[in-house]
């Protein structure tokens, strides 16, 4: 399913990428560059939620009736453990509830080895095809 | 008092929780505990009238009070006798409304770290439906200084 949908310029400059999509969840992935940290040098909260973001937004095209467009409008994340540049972070975003204008989705954001990186939700304006 | 980092399979804590009566707020509210096990509490609302704001159906305040419960004592049974936390952030989603029956706050563990400690919840009604989600941060804090 990944292939069917168009990749943002967002997404290609952050290089993140589809994994894999299921009903209702969607991998994607995002290798952490030194471009991403912060002043510490781990990854930048900012990076991770744009990831996040992602995951949650592909998640959303995974269901039936089909969603035409979503745009979130809230984010939160707890950031659990500190990402390091050149780590792999896998966000793996689920749809834990779909009404006709309104969804809410949940995220997990792994670093190497499964290690939880951070956990997310959102919360998004969706608009659904006609069944 | 140290608040060290220390995770407990508390399992003294989670019985106590369940053969506790309720008290305070829970009185208050009618809300019990329903489940408790290390990790995972259960907090149980009859939902009526007096839970009702004009629209007709269960305030938002009364589903984030149980859930809030459910996350800081499904944290709780994972730490120590004499330290108990104090929650400091909470988000919460309302998928949809409840109106009355029995409504369920399911709190679990998500990570627990030395200084800051991550749940959720769900709150479900009698049909298992999903009512709201929430997420909450919490942070140790000494037993029994009024601050639980």
């Amino acid at each position: 399913m990944s292939s069917a949908h168009a990749v943002s310029p967002a997404w290609t400059w952050l290089g993140i990428r589809d994994v894999s999509a299921d009903a209702g969840a969607a991998v994607v992935e995002m290798a952490a560059t030194e471009e991403m940290a912060n002043t510490m040098g781990y990854v930048h909260g900012g990076m991770i939620s744009a990831l996040a973001d992602s995951a949650m937004g592909r998640a959303l095209r995974t269901i039936e009736p089909r969603v035409s467009r979503s745009m979130s409008f809230d984010l939160k994340l707890n950031f659990i453990a500190a990402a390091k540049v050149g780590e792999t972070l896998r966000a793996t975003g689920r749809v834990v509830h779909a009404g006709r204008r309104t969804a809410v989705t949940e995220c997990r954001v792994e670093g190497s080895g499964g290690r939880l990186v951070a956990t997310a939700s959102g919360t998004f304006a969706i608009t659904r095809k006609k069944e | 008092m140290s608040t060290k980092f220390e995770r407990v399979q508390n399992t003294g804590r989670a019985k106590a929780l369940l053969d506790a009566e309720p008290d305070g707020w829970m009185a208050t509210l009618g809300a019990r505990i329903a489940e408790a096990e290390p990790g995972r509490v259960v907090l149980e609302l009859i939902a009526g009238p007096e839970h009702r704001h004009g629209g007709g159906v269960v305030q938002g305040g009364v589903i984030t009070q149980i859930a809030d419960a459910a996350m800081g004592m499904s944290l709780a049974t994972l730490q120590p006798d004499g330290i108990w936390n104090t929650t400091i952030e909470l988000k919460i989603n309302f998928v949809r409304p409840a109106i009355e029956g029995r409504l369920r706050a399911v709190g679990r563990v998500i990570e627990m770290r030395q200084t800051l400690l991550f749940s959720e919840a769900d709150v479900l009604d009698d049909h298992d439906r999903l009512i709201a989600r929430a997420s909450s941060t919490c942070m140790p804090v000494p037993e029994g200084q009024g601050r639980e």
